[in-house]
């Protein structure tokens, strides 16, 4: 049995957002910010870019700083290198950015920063879709799905950008993949972030109820059957080499994760079919990875 | 550096797009925005819900893990005074409910009740002081329906007396009940321990038929309470049927040590209920060969499933699509004439009917044969003195259990038709509810009807799989030849572990999952409660969703309603 009731006594009951926050009901983008703040503690300076976060961010009762859309990345890096010249090892610098943010705008301004090995923490919160402005599609938004630019007659045709092999590929000190419905593993990778120097990459799943068209209490189920049915599965990459996969408890077929959200109810069988097969080799191919080189 | 600290400038904390008007604005109450309210409130679980006792399983569950069985006890005497007994013999209607089946098995509930039980038995029965009232009580029946109101009453300090026609104290407890299912030691004790309160019972006092009610009032008594049973076999209305050799199940099963005569003898058992089970297994540990004759099939045999397994396992048979139309003697043994059955339509009850086939019947030879098709009772005690029947035999009484003569209440099989032991203990605790509220002019106490977590309302992702803890049973070889307690219980270590398994449906534990996972961080611990804060809860429903234990409700919002 999953031990929520100790662990939960183990979270800090501190919060680092204020209520009232501008967030839609449900928003599973909040819910992870929520708990890697409470995490991160009072000594971090946040900083985001436009995006629901921007909303979010008004509310942070820590230092927060918003940066143009593409330049996340670059800010964490100058804010990070004040903080050096003023002495100050303590404060954790977090930058924060959507799926646009990080798989297509700012994807430059992050690689840079891997490249120079800038110590901070980026955490990309997935809504898979351009939401803020609406829901457009972004290289985030899976295969099959519907957004404002791909219509039910045209849906996604492209499989979601694999970002944690581009990430892989800039051999990063740490990244790894956590999800708001598994939180004692998000918060531990949180934690295990925070004792590693360099850039850290943190790729959170966050299901949005406005754009995936699902009911508003199932964001944190969503993000459970998610791993489960292995489209997204929990894993770390360190130093680009080493991973570690986590093996659902609990295993689903990807029908069952898409028949809970109207982006993809205009699926066939067939297209399901697809999409089962891709996540089958997908898996394959990352315990694959593990197999070569596991982290112990 | 100094202190480590940094000083940020303002406009760090501050950026100029966060202008103050912003910052009002994302303050304001998102509460505005709930279409639905979260509503924290515990609910039935479907174990309480089917137990005819009510007791809150969940409760004393929780106390059972602690491995506090003294608070567990108390928690199970507020509605059943003898789980010992039930834990025995109850067909545990709880664990045919038992939310855990739907993840893999049931709870094994009677099994832990049995051992707080015990434990309690263990107990001194050293007598509590209670406030000694006035009003005298008299019961007529020991069984578990009088026996649980009279202890209840003497709780209340009301001096109460049980009449008891039989010279044993019991009920059905004592002469229905087999001793490989209810030890009498077991059944000793505890009435022993019922009557701590002084709880008084008179055996080998019958009330008699006429004035016998009156008498009692004449006595002082200023309420009595019918707690009588259902005594007798029903007839099978064949021809025969009073032969030698032929024996009613229920009297069988009174004495069956009496009958050591049948070893190696043939019995058949006429029938599919549980005295027949019974019957068919006290005849098999006397050393006789029984065989079951029930008129339809498996499917459709009233009997306990777990029960009727037993009896197969030990060895009787059971013949199928028998029915009986005639009993003879023939060369000092009977013959017992059957009808081939076949199955037809569904009846009332739901179960397929059984017609007689077409073709000839056949005979069954028998050294003794024992009808046990059902309950009948004398409904003279009643009529004889001016209490109203229902027509079915059983005392008419409205739902707090007043019968149509002043100060005369019933309570237990009389007033419900032949039941279970638990629906009796039921029955008996309100009808000292009662008798309390007519002797002492109080209200009527408020029931708590609540609704019940159904198996789809909890949440699976927050439990796994367990194996159910099963105690250890006699060797089916071994009853052949005794009366020895068929179940042996668990130990002390796999009860607190089964206990462990209980999911506390519709119970909040303070897993805290709804405050963790609330995304507005709008559920609050307040203290050792949680409650919700209803300015910025956004009514999203996934505290809802991710309770474990089905306890938050969404409830709409009204402000909404279009008048
Ligand atoms: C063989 C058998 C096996 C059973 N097994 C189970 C089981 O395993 N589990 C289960 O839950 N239920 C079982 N039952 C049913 C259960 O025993 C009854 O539902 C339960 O005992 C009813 O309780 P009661 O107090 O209403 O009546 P009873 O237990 O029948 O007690 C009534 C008492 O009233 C006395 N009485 C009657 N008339 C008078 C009078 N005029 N004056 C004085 N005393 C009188 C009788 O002698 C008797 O002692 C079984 C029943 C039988 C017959
Ligand atoms: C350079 C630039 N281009 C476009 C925008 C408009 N814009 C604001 S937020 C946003 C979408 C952000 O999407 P994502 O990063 O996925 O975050 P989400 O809104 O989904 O949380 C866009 C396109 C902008 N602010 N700046
Ligand atoms: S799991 Fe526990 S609370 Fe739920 S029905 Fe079973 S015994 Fe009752
Ligand atoms: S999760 Fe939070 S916001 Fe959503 S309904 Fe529950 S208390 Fe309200
Ligand atoms: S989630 Fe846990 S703490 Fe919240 S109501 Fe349900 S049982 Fe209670
Ligand atoms: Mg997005």
């Amino acid at each position: 049995m999953r031990k929520l009731k100790q662990f939960n006594t183990q979270i800090a009951s501190e919060e680092h957002i204020s209520p009232g926050v501008m967030a839609c009901p449900g928003c599973g983008g909040v819910l992870a910010m929520r708990l890697i703040l409470k995490v991160l503690g009072k000594d971090v300076i946040v900083t985001t870019c436009p995006s629901c976060n921007s909303g979010f961010a008004q509310n942070y009762t820590v230092p927060s700083v918003h940066a143009p859309f593409a330049a996340v990345a670059s800010w964490a890096s100058g804010i990070r290198a004040g903080l050096d010249m003023l002495g100050d090892t303590k404060t954790t610098v977090l930058a924060v950015a959507g799926d646009g943010g990080t798989f297509d705008i700012g994807i430059q301004a992050l690689s840079a920063a891997i490249e120079r090995n800038e110590n901070f923490i980026f955490v990309c919160y997935d809504n898979e879709a351009y939401m803020t402005t609406g829901i457009q599609r972004s290289s985030a938004t899976p295969l099959g799905a519907w957004t404002a630019t791909t219509p039910v007659a045209n849906p996604k045709g492209e499989n979601k950008k694999r970002i944690m092999d581009i990430m892989a590929a800039h051999r990063i000190p740490y990244a790894a993949s956590a999800s708001i419905g598994y939180p004692e593993d998000l918060i531990y990778k949180v934690k295990r972030a925070m004792q590693i120097r360099g850039t850290r990459f943190l790729h959170v799943l966050s299901p949005c109820p406005i754009g995936w068209r699902c009911s508003q209490d199932l964001s944190v189920k969503l993000s459970r059957m998610a791993v489960e049915s292995k489209i997204f599965p929990l894993f770390e990459i360190v130093n680009g080499l080493r991973y570690k996969v986590q093996r659902p408890q609990h295993e689903i077929p990807v029908s069952e994760y898409l028949r809970l959200q109207g982006r993809f109810s205009h699926l066939d069988a067939k297209s399901i079919d697809k999409i089962q097969h891709i996540t089958d080799r997908e898996w394959r191919r990352l315990l694959a990875k593990e197999s070569t080189a596991t982290i112990k | 550096m100094e202190n480590n600290k940094v000083v940020l400038p303002d406009s760090l904390l501050h950026p100029a797009y966060l202008e103050p008007e912003i910052i009002a604005r994302a303050r304001r109450k998102t509460g505005e925005w709930r279409f639905l309210r979260p509503i924290l409130r515990n609910r039935t679980p479907p174990c309480s819900g089917a137990c005819p006792a009510g007791i809150d399983i969940r409760q004393y569950l929780e106390f059972v893990r602690k491995q506090d069985f003294g608070e567990a006890w108390k928690i199970i005497e507020l509605n059943n005074p003898m789980p010992a007994i039930t834990g025995r013999v109850c067909y545990h209607p709880c664990e045919v409910d038992c939310n855990r089946k739907g993840l893999d098995s049931a709870l094994n509930i009677h099994s832990i009740e049995r051992s707080v039980g015990d434990f309690a038995l263990r107990q001194s029965s050293r007598r509590p002081k209670v406030k000694a009232r006035k009003e005298k009580v008299a019961i007529v029946g020991s069984g578990p329906a009088g026996i649980t109101c009279g202890y209840y009453l003497s709780k209340l300090g009301y001096p109460t007396t049980v009449f008891e026609a039989s010279s044993v104290a019991g009920g059905m407890l004592a002469v229905g009940i087999p001793e490989y299912r209810l030890p009498r030691k077991i059944l000793a004790k505890q009435i022993e321990f019922l009557q701590r309160f002084g709880l008084e019972i008179k055996t080998c006092m019958a009330v008699g038929n006429e004035k016998g009610l009156d008498d009692l009032f004449d006595q002082g008594y200023l309420a009595v309470l019918l707690a009588t049973g259902y005594q007798k076999g029903r007839q099978l209305n064949i021809a025969g049927e009073n032969l030698p050799g032929v024996i009613q199940g229920i009297e069988f099963l009174a004495r069956p040590a009496t009958h050591a005569q049948w070893r190696n003898k043939e019995v058949v058992v006429i029938g599919g209920g549980n005295v027949a089970i019974d019957s068919a297994r006290c005849a098999l540990r006397l050393g006789a060969r029984p065989l079951i004759l029930y008129r339809r099939s498996r499917k459709e045999m009233p009997a306990n499933e777990e029960e009727a397994q037993a009896a197969l396992d030990e060895g009787v048979r059971i013949q199928f699509l028998a029915s009986p139309v005639g009993l003879k003697s023939r060369n000092g043994r009977l013959v017992v004439q059957c009808e081939q059955m076949e199955l037809g339509q569904k009846d009332g009850s739901g179960r397929k009917q059984a017609i007689a086939a077409k073709g000839p019947g056949f005979e069954v030879e028998a050294d003794a044969v024992i009808p046990a098709i059902g309950q009948f009772t004398d409904a003279h005690l009643y009529t004889a003195n001016g209490i109203e029947t229902d027509g079915q035999g059983n005392v008419a009484v409205d739902e707090n259990l007043l019968t149509s003569r002043k100060g005369v209440f019933a309570a237990g099989d009389c007033a419900t038709g032949p039941a279970t032991v638990a629906l009796a203990i039921g029955s008996g605790r309100k009808a000292a509810i009662s008798i309390d509220v007519y002797l002492s002019g109080k209200e009527y106490p408020v029931s708590k009807t609540g609704e019940i977590v159904q198996f789809e309302q909890m949440n699976l992702a927050y439990f796994s799989r367990q194996p159910r803890q099963e105690g250890k049973s006699l060797a089916p070889s071994a009853r052949a030849t005794s009366f020895a307690e068929v179940a042996e219980g668990l130990s002390k270590a796999k009860v607190v572990k089964e206990a462990g398994r209980c999911m506390e449906c519709g119970g909040c534990n303070k897993c805290a999952n709804c405050w963790l996972f609330c995304p507005d961080g709008a559920v609050l611990q307040d203290g050792a409660q949680l409650k919700v804060a209803l300015e910025f809860c956004k009514g999203c429903g996934i505290c809802a969703q991710e309770c474990p234990r089905g306890v938050i409700a969404m409830e709409e919002e009204t402000k909404w309603q279009v008048q």
